[in-house]
């Protein structure tokens, strides 16, 4: 491993492009053919846990270089930049077969709120994330709040300097390790809908915390379901103002719509890359021949698609409701690789078990969440039909 | 990424608009006085885009794309107005001396008088469109041989003037559906305001704008990128994609007109049948994905195109 020094940092910091090329020589092998990074190319852990660790090491791997630095301000931990350099890292990290570190799907649905609305938490918490030292979850959804997000009712109340939070969130990702979860939490009334909600950080430590991990079809502890009991949170975790947290969620979704379709983006090219050299010579697989050029379209249309909202997002500009045409875009593609996939493997798929089948399997369990997470499929459809489209109201 | 701003952009538009609703055998000409070489000088993406999507809103048939084909392949030398025929099908009546035959591995020519008897009307889909066929074996023709990479950009970049119209016809289609599904009241409110209709109608859109985003990305790399293969593989993806969406936009576009949709009085046809003869025109969406998957399974690995 090489670390980024100054005047390369400054290089880095100002282009993208030179970012994305000093990446690929330092993530590829080396000439003498060792691998710095041979613990993390193309690895398959056993569960979920064990990822989140080892995406942990990678974090901290990265960090120790600077490699992971750019696109975050310098009173956060970072070395100057923007968004794309972030998107830069993803891609180059997907390419060179090092995957995406899990925790950094939630750090970018969850950064720029923390950023943007709390500085000084995220200078605290930034750091320390980007540094694999710990990783969060997102607290948005309720056994009974789910696309009705308005309706949640974990409550926090106010106790002189600290919020009493009493509740509990569910479907949370990286939930069973998560060290804090950013939770969207009623301080209104109970039919204040989204004006008497606001964001805040509990960690998970705290005392009346309890996390349950919940396993999804393939086995694997994807998520969590997270209890409050009357948990003190101090006051100065709040992201945002009291009562103003619907902006914030409303602000952080044109993230999480657009990074996370980028990074699922580079890796199902990855896995796609994959797919194909370990498929390609199977006998019928021929009859598959146009899917294949399929999934490709929908694997750059996506790319095409985020890498065009990043880029306005790293301008400056407000992205709103469009960002439901990247959501759709990512659902489309990730149910396309992974249905490709079980049909090529056909009974190895159903019934197998080898490493190859087993490692799609778990896969395709996890891509049936892309039309679901961060705004299903229907509310993306819905909030084009009304926002966009400027349709009369159902 | 655009010289051209925001206002600039608008002005030319509606210009554009009118000239295709006007008369669509004068747009080349007036084109000129437009000022065009201008824009396409400023910025050439956002110059195929505008004149390829009005077309397409205006359902105009013009030469524009014979002019594209004519423009790459100027190393021949062969008079900027001859007739193309793609894959056998042409613009229009021949009008040339000579008609160049185009498609994806073989570019030839034939004389247009050798052409007497072998040029039918298009009474297919499209009824209304001034398409003809040629019926015609490749070895009546004359094989020109230019530099593969030549070849291959001319079809690139008349896919991806095909793809940005295949998007204008769409775009058009959707207002069309929006303003007759928000008009047209049953059960006593109108039938953008259930749920299934504007779920249609939210997929039309985004599918349009996935084919905008992947035509525009593609000419961009058009525009930039050196290696021919890329190129070639971008064209196809977005023309497969423009292809894919107006098989989505149009399925809608029918369905939630109702029973008006399928008249001859109604305009849903013309979108319908304009938009599956571009589709058609240098490899429709589904012999592309064919394409593409085949040189995957061969051995391609997929590249990753895009850049941020």
């Amino acid at each position: 491993m090489s670390s980024v020094n100054a005047a390369d940092a400054a290089t880095y910091a100002a282009s993208p492009e030179a970012y994305a090329l000093a990446l690929r020589k330092e993530l590829g092998p080396l000439v003498d053919g060792s691998d710095p990074y041979a613990e993390w190319r193309d690895a398959r852990y056993p569960t979920a846990e064990e990822q989140s660790a080892g995406d942990g090491r990678l974090l901290a791997h990265l960090y120790a270089g600077g490699w992971n630095r750019f696109g975050w301000p310098e009173g956060a931990g970072g070395l100057g930049g923007d968004l794309r350099h972030r998107a830069v890292l993803y891609d180059e990290l997907a390419a060179a077969g090092l995957g995406v570190p899990q925790p950094t799907l939630v750090l970018e649905t969850l950064s720029p709120p923390l950023l943007h609305f709390a500085p000084d938490l995220a200078a605290m918490m930034l750091p320390r994330a980007l540094q694999g030292l710990e990783w969060w979850g997102q607290g948005f959804s309720e056994p009974e709040a789910g696309s009705d997000l308005a309706s949640l009712r974990c409550r926090a109340r106010r106790d002189g300097d600290s919020y009493v939070v009493s509740g509990q969130k569910l479907w949370t990702s990286q939930g069973p390790t998560a060290a804090r979860f950013i939770c969207l939490v009623r301080t209104g009334t109970p039919e204040s809908r989204h004006r008497g909600l606001s964001m805040i950080v509990v960690d998970r430590d705290l005392p009346g915390v309890t996390v349950r991990p919940v396993a999804i079809a393939s086995g694997r502890n994807d998520l969590a379901e997270i209890f409050f009991d009357d948990v003190r949170v101090p006051a100065d975790r709040l992201i945002g103002q009291e009562n103003a947290g619907w902006a914030v969620a409303m602000y952080l979704l044109q993230f999480e719509r657009s990074m996370y379709a980028w990074q699922s983006a580079a890796v199902c090219l990855h896995r796609f890359d994959n797919l194909l050299t370990e498929t390609a010579s199977r006998p019928g697989v021929g009859a598959l021949t146009g899917r294949f050029g399929e999934v490709y379209s929908d694997l750059i249309t996506l790319r095409a698609r985020s890498a065009q909202t990043i880029r306005r997002l790293a301008a400056g500009e407000n992205i709103g409701p469009e960002a439901g045409v990247d959501k759709i875009a990512l659902a489309r593609a990730e149910l396309a690789i992974h249905d490709l996939a079980r049909d090529v493997y056909g009974a190895e798929f159903a019934l197998g078990d080898s490493p190859a089948a087993q490692h799609w399997r778990e896969e395709w369990w996890y891509s049936r969440s892309a039309p679901i997470l961060g705004g299903s499929a229907e509310v993306q459809r819905t909030i084009i039909a009304d926002h966009v489209l400027g349709l009369p109201k159902e | 990424m655009t010289a051209l701003d925001d206002e600039t952009i608008t002005t030319v538009r509606s210009s554009l608009a009118e000239l295709f609703a006007k008369d669509p055998d004068t747009v080349i000409d007036a084109l000129d006085d437009l000022g065009w070489s201008d824009i396409v000088a400023a910025d050439s993406v956002t110059a195929t885009v505008l004149l390829f999507e009005e077309q397409g809103r205006a359902l105009a048939s013009t030469r524009l794309l014979d002019s594209v084909v004519m423009k790459a392949l100027a190393p021949l030398g062969l008079p900027d107005t001859t007739n193309v025929a793609y894959d056998s099908i042409t613009l229009g009546p021949i009008t040339s001396d000579t008609v160049l035959l185009l498609s994806e591995d073989r570019v030839s020519t034939v004389p247009a008088d050798a052409l007497a008897g072998r040029v039918h009307d298009a009474t297919g889909f499209d009824r209304s469109g001034p398409w003809r066929r040629l019926d015609l074996a490749a070895r009546e023709t004359t094989l020109l041989s230019p530099e593969a990479d030549l070849l291959a950009r001319t079809v690139a970049d008349a896919r991806l003037a095909l793809a940005a119209e295949i998007v204008g016809v769409c775009e058009a289609a959707v207002q069309l559906t929006v303003a007759h599904t928000s008009l047209r009241q049953q059960y006593g409110r109108p039938l953008a305001t259930f749920q299934a209709v504007r779920h249609g109608l939210a997929e039309s859109y985004a599918a349009t704008e996935h084919a905008r985003v992947t035509v525009t990305a593609a000419l961009v790399a058009a525009r930039d990128e050196s290696d021919c293969e890329a190129i070639t593989t971008f064209a196809r993806l977005a023309k497969h994609r423009a292809g894919a969406a107006q098989a989505i936009v149009m399925r809608n576009a029918v369905q939630l007109h109702g029973a008006m949709g399928l008249t001859l009085e109604s305009d849903v046809h013309r979108y319908v049948s304009r938009a599956g003869v571009l589709d058609i025109l240098l490899g429709s969406h589904v012999a592309l994905a064919h394409r593409l998957g085949e040189d995957l399974l061969a051995g391609g690995s997929p590249r990753a195109l895009v850049a941020i």
